[in-house]
């Protein structure tokens, strides 16, 4: 049977200092349910640990490959999709079963805003890794440089709607792309070694930071 | 005035605290359940239920229950009324605002 809604009732605010108050009330529920975060630790420890399975993989295997045969750009393909498939799906499902704990859904419309954001920049990952698969020797080992500045867009644009940790990786990964990119040849630390520092070791850091902080 | 008037009528659904909390609330995760919204507005499990109960009656949320294993749990979703409502509510405030 169809049942009439009661009509709302409508209220005279006289001052605008009550309607700025009003507008206080919302950002700080809004904020609050969208700081509230669903991002998982132990999703941070188990990407950065996939991306150091990686980096070994790459520099025990696909290095002694010469970089022009096309096994080897199967192999590079192969091994660092997998690495971002399988970093994506752990996050995927971490993730979800978080937000299902706090009562949230992981594909809400925030949710939908920060894969958005987030998707420029690993596009622009995508497009450099196939350009550096066809042309091997114009960015050399470079393409990790690459890669961390990419991730940084994505992660500073994510940054934007969530918590300011994923910011601080964000900022972190961007100094390392920065450096990765415009160190001296030969300097301490090679664009390889930075791939692990960073993907790794930020990650596991990162997932370290956020499990303690707002749980695992 | 007639302009001022017309910007000065506020939803009074959405107005009281606890509801436009719930309604900003849902209006920015898309949906979330009775423990997530009572954590994040912090409010008792009666005042909370209250409020919900009269958001429900006037179109602006609808409501699924569903068991999650063993335990229920009740989920809150605004309707297109009520992110309509909500809007309104927040244009006429900051119309209110702009106007000092």
């Amino acid at each position: 049977m169809y049942q009439q809604q009661p009509k709302p009732v409508f209220r005279i605010v006289t001052s605008a200092g009550e309607a700025e108050e009003h507008l206080r009330v919302i950002r700080q529920a809004m904020e609050r349910s969208t700081k509230h975060s669903t991002l998982s630790g132990l999703s941070g420890v188990v990407v950065g640990l996939i991306a150091l399975a990686g980096c070994l993989l790459t520099q025990t295997v696909v290095r002694g490959i010469t970089t022009t045969s096309l096994a080897w750009k199967f192999l590079f393909l192969g091994v660092w999709g997998t690495v971002f498939l399988l970093s994506l799906a752990t996050d995927i499902v971490l993730t979800k079963r978080r937000a299902a704990r706090f009562g949230k859904t992981a594909f809400s419309p925030l949710g939908k805003h920060l894969t958005r954001a987030a998707a420029p920049g690993f596009l622009a990952a995508m497009t450099f890794s196939l350009f550096y698969v066809r042309n091997p020797e114009s960015m050399g080992a470079y393409i990790y440089g690459a890669w961390m500045l990419c991730y940084a867009v994505s992660l500073l644009s994510v940054g934007m709607f969530s918590i300011r940790e994923v910011s601080g990786l964000g900022w972190a990964f961007l100094a390392a792309g920065f450096l990765t990119l415009l160190i001296p040849q030969g300097w301490f630390i090679g664009p390889r070694a930075m791939m692990a520092v960073t993907f790794g070791g930020f990650h596991i850091v990162y997932g370290l930071w956020m499990g303690n902080k707002y749980g695992w | 005035m007639a302009t001022v008037r017309k910007l000065d009528a506020l939803d009074d659904v959405i107005h009281q605290k606890v509801r436009l909390g719930v309604m900003s609330s849902l209006m920015a995760s898309g949906g979330a359940d009775f423990n997530f919204l009572k954590s994040a507005l912090g409010v008792s499990d009666g005042n909370l239920s209250t409020h919900l109960t009269v958001l429900e009656d006037h179109g602006y949320i609808t409501v699924h229950k569903e068991f999650v294993g063993k335990k229920p749990r009740t989920t809150y979703t605004p309707t297109v009324a009520g992110r309509r409502a909500f809007e309104i509510y927040v244009s006429a405030l900051e119309s209110l605002v702009r106007a000092g």
